[in-house]
């Protein structure tokens, strides 16, 4: 323990030292004098006798120092002294500190904003127990393409695998809640009994599902709710159990309420009901027989793995086990696959690639923040140079004076670092306002510890950047020529050097930015000004509910066109038209197909093909070009011959060169007893599931809703002959005079539902944008502070050059042709640069090229134009120097 | 190249001075000096400015202790004693040294089997 001892010594030994050093001095004077006398008493004279005992005592001052040395902490009180001195040199030039603070804090504080979004969305851990062990376990259609899980093979992967602890499957879906009155859409999920303990969730009120509720179909009629709907809808009423549900014409038993926050795997649940309950909830699809039927690839499945067993051991072991099941079941498992991913990843699968193109981002602009600071602090130690020189000549070693830079930098950078957060606190608002993305729900974007850690490792990083700058550029410097040129004020050619190299990366750094929001602005209009096959003014979707109960047999498939008949009478109406999908929300359903005379398709290229079923008039409604053939009418019902319609792009896969009307297509494989159906219109390429879509790679089979048995939810496409904004509210309410018991949702305006498609893609251009601007202010502001140092600097030569005739223009010529060398430089650093970055956006394009040179080349321009306006004024500054002060400034 | 006076050892000043305040205490810093000169017969050449910095260290450890007082000619003077761990850190230190130096002494006799 004698080293803490000594070391708390240490520590006081801090403090007091005015005393401490009284204490010392006397004591070593009395050592003196003791010497002294002695040396008397052996006969020496006074003189004689000090200056012997002063020479057997040693140095003084040495003993004194490493006295001193021993008694504190010298690291520490070297430090103090620096920050005392850092402290003084910033308080005496408020305006260097002031410019320098503001640039760190606005090229941390974006840091900040944007790390803080990052933790929240990508480094937080799920909100579930021990979210490490939790995987997806999928079915794969190809190599690394998942698909949903048909229910069977769930509970056989159960039964057989012994890498996981548990394992569950859940679904999900829309329900609608209520009876006739204040019906709601909520999204429900129909759950395993092992899903609430598998995600370490138990009931806030009640229960969660037993084993026995998991296991015979329609028995339980039970459900679980949220905390929200609780509140929302019950009035968080505490005798909620037992009390009676209504979910979509079904009553269920309510037996828990989940605690708040938790909103299911799928992060937007209200409701669970078991598994069991599936068929009671959408009576329309129960003859398929989810629960046993291998061809239905409907469920997610979750589990929890077994402690010490690796993603890659589970992932080997389900594929033996979905081998098996494949010899089996080699009808229906052939071709499936199976795929085990880390749960976490489903939560961040869209946000990581622009995010962390937005943490790069916002590093440029740091660098650039730090390339100007760089600057100042390299204009101050050239005016340094004379105090540095004298400490150098006086014997300060380098390593004290770096020492001393470092922690003057700190000083500045930890201030800068302190008010970049406070910006980030302001700015994380502005932020995640252009940021609409529906982050997960559980993720707080908040400046917290992390946060703070995040902003000090930034500041220390900055702080040793910084000092490696004017390290670099004094280690050359010599003592003799320092103090010599020190007095003449002229810049050592290093200086030149390291202020050239400044502008040069500041101009490489923002035309990489610039051109990267370019890229992504550039796509955004793209997105917007494509044609996306159909006409999407005075268009408006509205999507309904089609109560089963009571509309019975084909009265359910003719439901939808007969409301599109009512609603295209409505005034202001030109054209109804109803579908199952819900556009740019929904697209349709995959289903497997065979088309007569072509070798089977397989399930990865099925899984590209998307069925819609729509009623008559649809194709007019929508502004769709008919190609081919004839439009669905009301005689394609039930009792006539099965027909279908397909997109161009699906004849032109199936049936290139050939006329399409009058193939037959049918659901299921080759050998399936699905009745052949004929093609009877083609109609042309629309984009339906986003506008990056590419509807040639996404072929589309239309099903006549008027033969159709499986209808739940559909769409009433309508085109208003007015404005459709001010149609949305009279055409839901006229759907509802129909039968008030339909809940009408999803009502937009096709204008605004592509907008929403398209927000992702605009908020990650505004904020790149927004970020390439500021990189932009940042570096002009900088270069012009490197030329006007530079002019500055040359204010003699400047003066000669005009003495012996030179015009104005010489001099701008000067200045600017030196400033518009270092940009072209930077120039092609940035555009070699952009090649290799931009490749990191080329998810995020959408119809532009990594490399457009016209856009490369526009942004250049512009930046080369703020390099020369940068350079204007200190250009028209060397022209106003009077030579006869010029030549008397030194 | 013969050195006449032995250079202090790294490490050996802080036995010295233990050893010295064992025998004599409390003792100040020049009484100290005086001591060592005075047992190694002037062999030991020691700038006596350099005890000051290892009585400090010696102190901080809690091994001496120091006390303000009057010296012999009415002098403020500091005194220094020994202090309990002090004693037993100087009878761990005096026997690994008196290891040290019979193995030093065994190598350098050429001795076998050490």
């Amino acid at each position: 323990m004698g080293w803490l001892r000594g070391f708390t010594s240490r520590l006081r030994g801090l403090f007091r030292k005015r005393h401490r050093d009284q204490d010392l001095d006397s004591e070593l004077h009395a050592h003196l004098e003791m010497l002294a006398e002695e040396n008397m008493r052996r006969g020496m004279n006074l003189d004689e006798a000090c200056r012997a005992a002063r020479r057997e005592f040693g140095g003084l001052e040495q003993i004194k120092e490493s006295y001193r040395e021993q008694r504190s902490l010298p690291f520490v009180e070297t430090l103090l002294q620096d920050l005392r001195y850092g402290l003084r040199i910033l308080l005496k030039n408020p305006g260097f500190t002031t410019v320098a603070v503001l640039t760190l804090a606005l090229g941390i504080g974006a840091n900040t904003a944007i790390f803080s979004v990052v933790k929240a969305v990508l480094l937080r851990p799920l909100p579930f127990k021990d979210p490490a062990r939790l995987v997806r376990v999928s079915e794969s259609v190809s190599k690394g393409v998942r698909s949903a899980v048909a229910y069977p093979n769930y509970v056989d992967w159960r039964a057989q695998n012994r890498v996981f602890e548990e394992m569950a499957a859940f679904g999900d879906c829309e329900m609608i809640l209520g009876g006739t009155e204040k019906a709601e859409r909520v999204y429900c999920e129909q759950a395993s009994h092992t899903y609430f303990p598998l995600l370490g969730v138990s009931a806030f009120l009640g229960r969660t599902f037993t084993a026995e509720e998991d296991t015979t179909p329609l028995k339980h009629a039970v459900a679980v709710i949220s905390y929200g709907l609780w509140q929302r809808r019950f009035g968080s009423d505490t005798g909620i159990l037992g009390k009676l549900i209504r979910m979509n014409d079904y009553d269920y038993t309510i037996i828990g309420v989940v605690p708040k926050g938790f909103l299911g795997f799928s992060d937007s649940a209200e409701v669970w009901i078991p598994m069991m309950m599936r068929d009671a909830a959408w009576p329309q699809v129960a003859k398929y027989d989810f629960l046993h039927n291998r061809d239905i690839h409907f469920h997610k499945v979750l589990a929890r793995l077994n402690p010490g067993v690796s993603l890659t051991a589970a992932q080997a072991e389900m594929e033996t086990i979905a081998a098996q099941l494949a010899k089996v079941y080699p009808k229906e498992n052939r071709q499936r696959g199976v795929l085990v991913t880390l749960a976490s990843a489903d939560y961040v699968r869209t946000f990581r690639a622009p995010l962390l193109i937005l943490l790069g981002a916002v590093a440029f602009v740091l660098l650039i923040a730090c390339a100007n600071v760089a600057n100042l602090v390299l204009t101050r130690s050239a005016a340094r140079g004379r105090e540095l020189a004298i400490r150098l000549a006086l014997g300060a070693g380098r390593g004290r004076l770096i020492r001393q830079f470092l922690t003057e930098n700190l000083l500045l950078t930890t201030t800068g670092a302190l008010a970049g957060i406070a910006l980030a606190f302001w700015g994380l608002d502005l932020v995640v306002s252009i940021l609409p993305v529906s982050f997960p729900s559980f993720a707080r974007v908040r400046v917290d510890a992390g946060v703070f850690a995040y902003a000090s490792l930034l500041a220390v990083a900055t702080a040793l950047l910084l000092t490696v700058f004017p390290v670099l550029n004094s280690a050359r410097t010599n003592v003799n020529d320092s103090l010599k040129e020190a007095s003449k004020s002229t810049a050592g050619l290093s200086g030149r050097g390291m202020g050239r190299a400044l502008v040069v990366s500041e101009v490489a750094l923002a035309l990489m930015l610039m051109i990267g929001a370019g890229l992504l602005l550039e796509s955004l209009s793209h997105l917007l000004s494509d044609n996306p096959g159909f006409r999407p003014d005075h268009l408006v979707t509205l999507r309904f509910y089609v109560p089963d109960r009571k509309y019975e047999a084909d009265g359910r498939g003719r439901f939808g066109p007969e409301l599109a008949e009512r609603i295209a009478q409505f005034p202001g109406v030109e054209s109804a038209a109803a579908t199952f999908i819900d556009p740019f929300l929904w697209g349709g359903l995959q289903r497997g197909f065979t088309v007569e005379g072509h070798a089977p398709i397989s399930n990865a290229e099925s899984d590209t093909v998307y069925y819609q079923e729509i009623g008559p008039n649809y194709f007019r409604t929508m502004g769709i070009p008919l190609t081919r053939g004839r439009d669905f009418t009301t005689r394609d019902s039930l009792r006539a011959p099965g027909v279908v319609m397909v997109s161009e792009s699906f004849a032109r896969r199936y049936w290139p060169g050939q006329n399409p009307i009058g193939k037959r297509v049918k659901f299921g494989p080759a050998d399936s007893t699905s009745p052949w159906m004929q093609v009877i219109g083609v109609a042309g390429n629309i984009k339906y599931n986003s506008l990056r879509q590419d509807p040639e790679a996404e072929p589309v089979l239309y099903g006549a809703l008027m033969q159709s048995e499986v209808i739940i939810n559909m769409s009433l496409m309508v085109r208003t002959r007015t404005a459709p904004e001010a149609m949305l509210g009279p055409l839901r309410e006229e759907m509802q005079r129909v039968d008030p018991a339909i809940p009408v949702y999803n009502v937009a305006t096709f204008s605004q539902r592509m907008r929403e498609d398209s927000a992702e893609t605009r908020s990650y251009s505004l904020l790149l944008a927004l970020f390439a601007a500021l990189a932009l202010l940042l570096a002009a502001v900088g270069i012009y502070g490197v030329m006007s140092y530079w002019v500055t600097q040359r204010t003699r030569e400047m003066g000669i050059r005009l003495s012996f005739g030179a015009g104005a223009r010489d001099l701008y010529r000067l200045v600017i042709g030196e400033g518009v060398k270092l940009a072209l430089l930077g120039v092609t650093v940035g555009v070699l640069g952009a090649l290799v970055m931009t490749r990191a956006l080329t998810t995020l394009l959408y119809d532009v090229k990594p490399f457009d040179p016209a856009l490369f080349a526009t942004l250049a321009a512009a930046l080369t134009g703020v390099v020369v306006l940068a350079c204007y004024v200190p250009a028209r500054r060397a022209t106003r120097v009077d030579p006869m002060v010029a030549l008397r400034y030194e | 190249m013969t050195q006449p006076r032995g250079e202090v050892l790294q490490g050996t000043l802080d036995l010295i001075v233990l050893k010295t305040l064992e025998t004599l205490c409390p003792l100040h810093g020049y009484g100290i000096a005086q001591r060592i000169q005075q047992v190694s017969e002037h062999l030991l050449k020691l700038n006596q400015g350099t005890l000051y910095p290892a009585l400090l260290r010696l102190e901080q450890r809690g091994w001496i202790s120091s006390k303000w007082g009057a010296s012999e000619n009415n002098r403020k003077a500091k005194y220094y004693s020994l202090t309990r761990t002090g004693r037993k850190q100087l009878l761990a230190e005096t026997e690994s040294w008196e290891r040290m130096t019979t193995l030093m002494a065994r190598l350098l006799s050429g001795e076998q089997g050490a």
